[in-house]
């Protein structure tokens, strides 16, 4: 033999068996390994959609998903995840069905909630992407652990007016129950997707030229489209946000006391 | 008919057992182009050779071996004189190759996919995530390979006449080598890969003058910004043109080596004189075995250091961050480390001159430097000019290198540093390092007298979180006055609100305040989310 060359083979040979030690270590672990990261990711995709969920959600659904009566469902109950998708009708999983609700949105108020909802997609003109939506849907169904009663579909309530009653009572009993307070927050507080209501009188009779205060609240809520104000708390306001069908579903007495009630929030 | 009379007549006169075995040398002659199963044994035992040497017919007849010189001169075998970097460049080549087919398989390049097939190949694909840590590890290793290549012929002068050429194609495999590291940095489409990625778009948009560097940048992205067209672009310049363009090059690079052979040691020849292809006959050393044996001995070797490197997590294993996100640009934006050179350039002047100008000169003067050095010794002593401006300029690269670390000069609000400090958008952090169960319920103070709730007493390790906490919002105090920001973080102090939030989810708040002279309190809020499995601390 050369010199040094049964050391070099001896080297070479640990070596080898060094590899196929190192794989075999790899490949003794890759099941758990591969679990555990899908473990992993799958927690991190919940991170992600709690995020989302509070940047772009809690104003119509709740800070933690318990819905606002009359303005969006709640998605952390039981009824939410054992009966929801017997309720519409619909023959896939929560899961689709949640990230499709997503993605399209509910451009279309249903009859329950006054609330619709945007598009959230990018793939339809939305701001969210497929990974974000999926994130989101993560999010959700994680609620399904604590989920417990109610929250079914809540009707808009009654509202049983006391027609003698004073039309600012009346008001804001309207308010309460169709969950302006949802997107506006409590008057003199802090909006939350809509504009606070805070000063809404002072205010009303100048932000459309032509309109007295009463007319311009009317026409916000009978119309709100007709005009946009420019700033709302997460950005310039957009049309559509607010549910377009208040002229039909109050009545003459609950729209009355609503804009007698505002004209109050000096 | 004849032919299996013959065949019959020689296994009834051999016996069937030692015409099988034959049969199988004849074969075995054959795939090895010469070596019989005697010769291949006295190869793998080191003997001498037969005569004629029939493990030099290899090096004729083969494609493979016809590559490598039959004989080397001793002198230039030593492991000291080359480190073999050239070898290992090619063997980092190769891993590249295999790995990078495998990953190939899994993956689709566009923005929709993208990310999604890195975490199935995390999540789905045993062996995945080795693979990609190899993939990763060896693609960095690459480029400190080559570029020590590099420093090593410049040292043994090797780049003088006449490997002046030798020299020029390594540049080209160098520039070659980086930008494969990079292109390939983009494809996970995390924010990671995609911000680094946005810097280096935005260098090239720089380039003057301004019709030039719009149009190369429009070129290489397919848009203004990175999108679909640009990850597409940079897939197949990854997986397809610079794969092929070293390819190419590499054979260039490896002909002309061969044909003047490698360079001696510089004190066994006389100056100015090349005698490396005029090997004596008793300073040869064979390919076969010798030189081979080596070879293979030291790939081995490679190999299992790198699996150990992963396997012993040395590595921490290939990043993976959150998605890539264009409307959100994290707090520190990180090139590559081999690019932080460039980074670190940028922050002193101007991004034309510093991003664009200097790093063309820095090539260029690489890609002439053999033909402008007419000093034809090389040397050491002859050499002290070259040498020590090399030196120099190492130097310079290493302190630009720190200097496009986020340690220098960068100058974000202390507040931001702070919570970026405890719990980073990416990557684990304190916080996200402490065991869930560990993070309590409450509002926690920096400050030591806690005000609040008396019943409830943080355990030692929300203790510990909040002590570190405090500290950093002194030191970064300190820093932003040291870099000369407007505000500090006077009297500041830190909270930080833990609540249960859904199942197996904890949300938590980080909040700073501080007072400025004068002022109203300042606070800065960040929340974040953090979930029982999602595994940075591991
Ligand atoms: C992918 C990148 C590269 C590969 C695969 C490669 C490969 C090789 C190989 C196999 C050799 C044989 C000698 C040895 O192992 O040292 C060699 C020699 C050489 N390389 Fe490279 N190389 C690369 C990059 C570079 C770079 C960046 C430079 C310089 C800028 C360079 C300059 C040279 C020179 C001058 C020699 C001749 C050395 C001598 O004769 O002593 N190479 N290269």
């Amino acid at each position: 033999m050369r010199n040094n060359t049964l050391l070099k083979i001896t080297i070479g040979i640990l070596a080898v068996l060094g590899i196929a030690l190192a794989t075999s270590i790899v490949g003794f672990r890759e099941l758990n390994r591969l679990s555990e990261r899908e473990a992993n990711f799958a927690g991190r995709s919940i991170e992600n959609g709690a995020k989302l969920f509070e940047t772009n959600c809690i104003g119509c659904h709740g800070v933690q998903g318990q819905g606002i009566p009359g303005v969006a469902p709640a998605l952390n109950s039981a009824n939410f995840f054992d009966g929801r998708l017997q309720e519409v009708g619909y023959a896939g999983t929560l899961q689709s069905y949640i990230e499709l609700t997503i993605a399209s949105g509910r451009p279309v108020g249903s009859g329950n909630y006054s609330a619709v909802m945007p598009t959230w997609g990018e793939e339809y003109g939305g701001p969210l992407r497929p990974d974000q939506v999926r994130d989101l849907a993560d999010f959700i169904l994680n609620w399904e652990a604590t989920a417990v009663g109610g929250g079914e579909a809540t009707p808009t309530e009654e509202v049983v007016i006391d027609p003698n009653a004073d039309p600012v009572e009346i008001g804001m009993a309207v308010y309460a129950a169709n969950g302006c307070a949802g997107c506006h927050g409590e008057p003199g507080g802090a909006g939350i997707i809509g504009p606070n209501l805070g000063g809404i009188a002072t205010r009303a009779g100048t932000e459309v030229a032509g309109l007295s205060a009463e007319e311009y609240i009317h026409q916000s809520i009978v119309d709100p489209n007709a005009f946009i104000v420019p700033e709302c708390p997460t950005g310039p306001c957009s049309p559509n946000l607010m549910p377009q069908t208040f002229g039909s579903t109050l009545s003459e007495a609950e729209l009355n006391g609503l804009i007698q009630y505002l004209l109050t929030l000096q | 008919m004849g032919v299996i009379n013959n065949v019959a007549r020689e296994i009834r006169t051999e016996g069937v057992i030692s015409w099988l075995l034959r049969q199988l040398d004849v074969l075995i002659t054959k795939l090895t182009t010469g070596l019989n199963w005697n010769d291949l044994r006295g190869l793998a035992r080191g003997d001498d050779p037969r005569r004629p040497n029939p493990r030099l017919t290899v090096h004729s007849e083969s494609f493979w071996f016809h590559i490598k010189p039959s004989y080397y001169h001793q002198s230039v075998t030593k492991l000291t004189h080359t480190f073999r970097l050239g070898l290992l460049s090619t063997y980092f080549f190769f891993i590249e190759l295999v790995t990078g087919i495998f990953l190939m398989i899994y993956y689709a390049p566009t923005p929709q996919r993208a990310y999604g097939d890195m975490l199935n190949i995390l999540t789905n694909v045993p062996f995945g995530e080795l693979i990609r840590d190899v993939h990763r590890l060896t693609a960095e290793g690459m480029v400190i390979v080559v570029f020590l290549h590099m420093v090593r012929t410049f040292l043994t002068g090797s780049y003088k006449k006449p490997r002046q050429f030798t020299w020029l194609t390594g540049v080209v495999l160098l520039l070659a080598t980086l930008f494969l590291s990079f292109s390939g940095y983009l494809l996970p489409w995390d924010q990671l890969a995609y911000w680094a990625v946005t810097i280096g778009g935005s260098m090239i948009d720089k380039a003057p003058p301004p019709v030039l560097g719009k149009t190369t940048q429009l070129i290489l992205l397919g848009a203004p910004a990175i999108g679909p067209a640009g990850l597409l672009r940079f897939y197949l310049l990854h997986v397809l043109f610079v794969p092929l363009l070293v390819i190419f090059v590499f054979f260039i690079h490896y002909y002309k080596v061969v044909r003047v052979g490698i360079s001696l040691p510089s004190s066994e020849e006389e100056i100015g004189q090349d005698t490396a292809k005029r090997v004596p006959a008793d300073r040869r050393r064979y390919y076969l075995p010798d030189v081979f044996t080596d070879e293979m001995l030291l790939l081995a070797l490679i190999t299992f250091i790198l699996l150990a490197l992963i396997v012993l997590n040395v590595y921490p294993g290939a990043p993976l961050e959150h998605h890539a996100n264009p409307n959100k640009t994290p707090l520190h934006t990180k090139a590559p480390w081999y690019f932080l050179w460039i980074q670190g350039l940028l922050k002193l002047g101007d991004p034309t001159i510093m991003g664009v100008v200097v790093p063309t000169i820095v090539f260029g003067f690489l890609f002439i430097m053999p033909y402008i050095d007419f000093n034809p010794s090389r040397r050491a002593k002859d050499r002290r000019f070259a040498l020590s401006a090399w030196m120099l300029a190492l130097a310079v690269f290493v302190i630009l290198t720190w200097m496009g670390t986020p340690f220098f000069k960068v100058a974000s609000p202390p507040a931001e540093e702070v919570v970026q400090l405890m719990l980073p958008e990416e990557e684990a952090g304190p916080v996200r390092e402490t065991p869930w169960a560990e993070l309590q319920l409450g509002e926690w103070d920096t400050r030591v007298d806690v005000p609040g709730d008396p019943d409830s007493v943080a355990n030692p390790v929300m203790q510990g979180l909040m002590e570190e906490m405090a500290q950093h919002i002194v030191q970064e105090d300190v820093k932003a006055y040291e870099k000369g920001l407007d505000e500090g973080l006077p009297n500041g102090y830190g909270k930080m609100i833990i609540e249960e939030w859904q199942d197996g989810l904890k949300k938590i708040t980080m909040r700073i305040f501080w007072q400025p002279e004068g002022v109203d309190e300042q606070t800065f809020e960040k929340t974040f989310f953090i979930h029982e499995e999602a595994g940075y601390g591991e």
